[in-house]
């Protein structure tokens, strides 16, 4: 029993580790989107390098978190929705990994005039994957505070959307790309920001889910 | 000596069938959810169910001993045997049974055949406790679950250490239930011996044992083979709703029906509401299913629930009128079968 109690405790302190590593991540993205498009390209470079590294820390945490589960947690449908949710929480760092990797190959131009909306989408992103991490840690630590987080992740899943609609119709009908070519790269570069805050939506659904099954 | 133990076996079948029916009411959610390991789940209910047979089963079977004081072992046989055999073949065909009504219906059969009175004072005082049973569930139901989801609500604890003090609590509830279920329901197994069969207390040193204890004690071991031999296949029934509660509403449940159990069986609760001049709770072996549905339907009225399933309400009195009935009538025909065929005096 009393070897339950201290994994339980070191269990919740990986899974807080693993969320802090997931919102560093994020605020590296947005300060990386905001260098990216000001040219900076060593300070962008630079950010790549620590998001790359974060993801890889997040998997190894990932796994250990996966075979503390199996090892010390002797709830199946706890450890399942545990496991789930941290699978999920992962698709976030590797989804800002890959866009990380895909800016840095394939070096979207985007016309000036929509740089101000790239910024915005990706701040609307970021904070609507952070209120889903803090729906998580108040899923592990306070449950009546997960339906509040929820509703900012709606929220903010919400004006994503609305700017990924408006940068949509900005590159195909606002005059500013010619290139049919450059006007899918960068609608599809739009909407690959905008899918982490769908990612976030869907956990947060899988999350109501878990914290009502968790009601007394 | 060894007619003594012939005569006993259906007691000892009835034990055995409450061990292995009654564990999951205690145990079936924590043992289900695999929060609790079936072979730690069965130690703790045979230890405690010994404890709790052995130590306050007394009170339960004074009153049984009240509706009908058997004197012969042949017709105590007859009892057990009658109340047994109801159980089983109402379980077979999936109707709402408990040993206790079944124990009761058989006594005023062994009353009727005997023409001994039947005090209707008792009875109607133990008909009224089976009503009373699954309604004070229900309502320590309610207070347990509204106490504990204040505590909760607003408490700041990990997810793992949660379920790590769920788990304790429902160790700990479920010491509890099997203690109150020894000491509520022994009275059905063991308690219409009590008068017909004749042992030397135990000297022990440092305690007697009295035969009561002996008999009760021996009941209980046969609960606690009933736990180990058959009581994780009812566990693992899946399909009956009461089994598959969460394991935080299983702790309210087993909690609220092991109170009432223990309320019905309590001699020193008994004593000190007498202390305190307050109208005393009559000691009666109560149904342990009964009140597991009453405590689930308090839990649902405390969380707003309207839709309370009243046909398994009525099947539950359909029980209370149909279980004594038949136990009655098979041990009024058993009786005469063991009187007239098989020679014994059974009274």
């Amino acid at each position: 029993m009393n070897s339950i109690f201290k994994k339980s405790i070191e269990l919740n302190m990986k899974i807080e580790k693993f969320l802090d590593t997931i919102s560093d991540s994020l605020s590296l993205f947005e300060k990386q989107i905001g260098y990216y498009l000001s040219g900076d390209e060593a300070a962008f470079n630079e950010t790549t390098e620590r998001i790359v590294a974060l993801e890889s820390d997040a998997d190894a945490l990932e796994t250990e978190i996966k075979v503390t589960l199996y090892k010390f947690m002797l709830l199946p449908d706890t450890r399942a929705d545990v496991l789930s949710l941290v699978k999920s929480l992962d698709n976030i760092i590797d989804d800002t990994e890959e866009i990380t990797k895909d800016f840095h190959i394939q070096k979207p131009q985007f016309p000036k005039e929509v740089h101000h909306d790239i910024m915005e989408l990706t701040t609307n992103m970021t904070k609507a994957a952070d209120a889903i991490l803090l729906a998580a840690r108040a899923f592990f630590n306070e449950v009546h505070l997960v339906s509040a987080h929820v509703n900012k992740v709606k929220f903010f899943e919400h004006e994503t959307d609305i700017l990924e609609d408006k940068l949509g119709d900005m590159i195909f009908n606002g005059g500013i790309v010619d290139d049919l070519a450059v006007k899918l790269q960068l609608h599809n570069f739009v909407g690959k920001i905008a899918s982490i805050a769908d990612e976030a939506e869907l956990i947060s659904d899988k999350l109501t889910i878990f914290t009502i099954k968790r009601e007394v | 000596m060894d007619m003594t133990i012939l005569y006993i076996t259906s007691g000892l079948f009835l034990g055995w069938s409450l061990g292995a029916n009654d564990a999951a009411n205690i145990f079936g959610t924590a043992v289900g959810a695999k929060v609790v390991k079936f072979r730690t789940a069965a130690i703790i209910m045979s230890v405690f169910v010994i404890i709790g047979a052995v130590a306050s089963g007394s009170g339960a079977s004074h009153t049984l001993g009240k509706l009908g004081a058997i004197t012969s072992l042949a017709g105590a046989f007859i009892v057990a045997l009658t109340a047994g055999v109801t159980v089983f073949a109402m379980t077979k065909y999936g109707l709402p049974v408990s040993t206790s009504q079944a124990i009761v219906g058989a006594i005023i059969g062994w009353n009727l055949f005997s023409s001994s009175p039947t005090s209707f004072s008792t009875l109607s005082k133990i008909m009224l406790t089976w009503v009373l049973c699954p309604v004070l569930a229900a309502l320590f139901s309610i207070v347990f679950y509204k106490i504990f989801k204040n505590r909760t609500k607003h408490m700041k604890m990990n997810l793992f250490l949660r379920y790590y003090w769920i788990r304790i609590g429902l160790i700990v509830v479920g010491a509890f239930g099997a203690y109150s279920l020894g000491a509520n329901n022994i009275a059905n197994v063991m308690g219409v011996f009590t008068n017909s069969i004749e042992l030397q207390p135990l000297d022990l040193y440092f305690f007697t044992i009295s035969k009561t204890q002996i008999l009760f004690f021996l009941g209980a071991v046969a609960i606690a083979v009933g736990i180990f031999t058959y009581s994780k296949n009812v566990m693992s029934t899946v399909g009956n709703s009461i089994y598959r509660l969460s394991p935080a509403t299983a702790l309210i449940v087993v909690l609220s029906s092991s109170f009432v159990l223990f309320l019905f069986a309590s001699v020193s609760l008994q004593e000190l509401l007498i202390s305190l001049n307050l109208p005393t709770i009559p000691l009666v072996p109560v149904s342990s299913s009964q009140a597991v549905v009453g405590s689930i339907i308090g839990i649902g009225l405390a969380k707003g629930d309207r839709n309370i399933n009243f046909s398994k309400l009525k099947r539950i009195s359909f029980g209370w009128l149909l279980t004594p009935t038949l136990s009655l009538a098979l041990c009024y025909v058993s009786l005469f079968f063991m009187q007239n065929v098989f020679m014994q005096s059974v009274f």
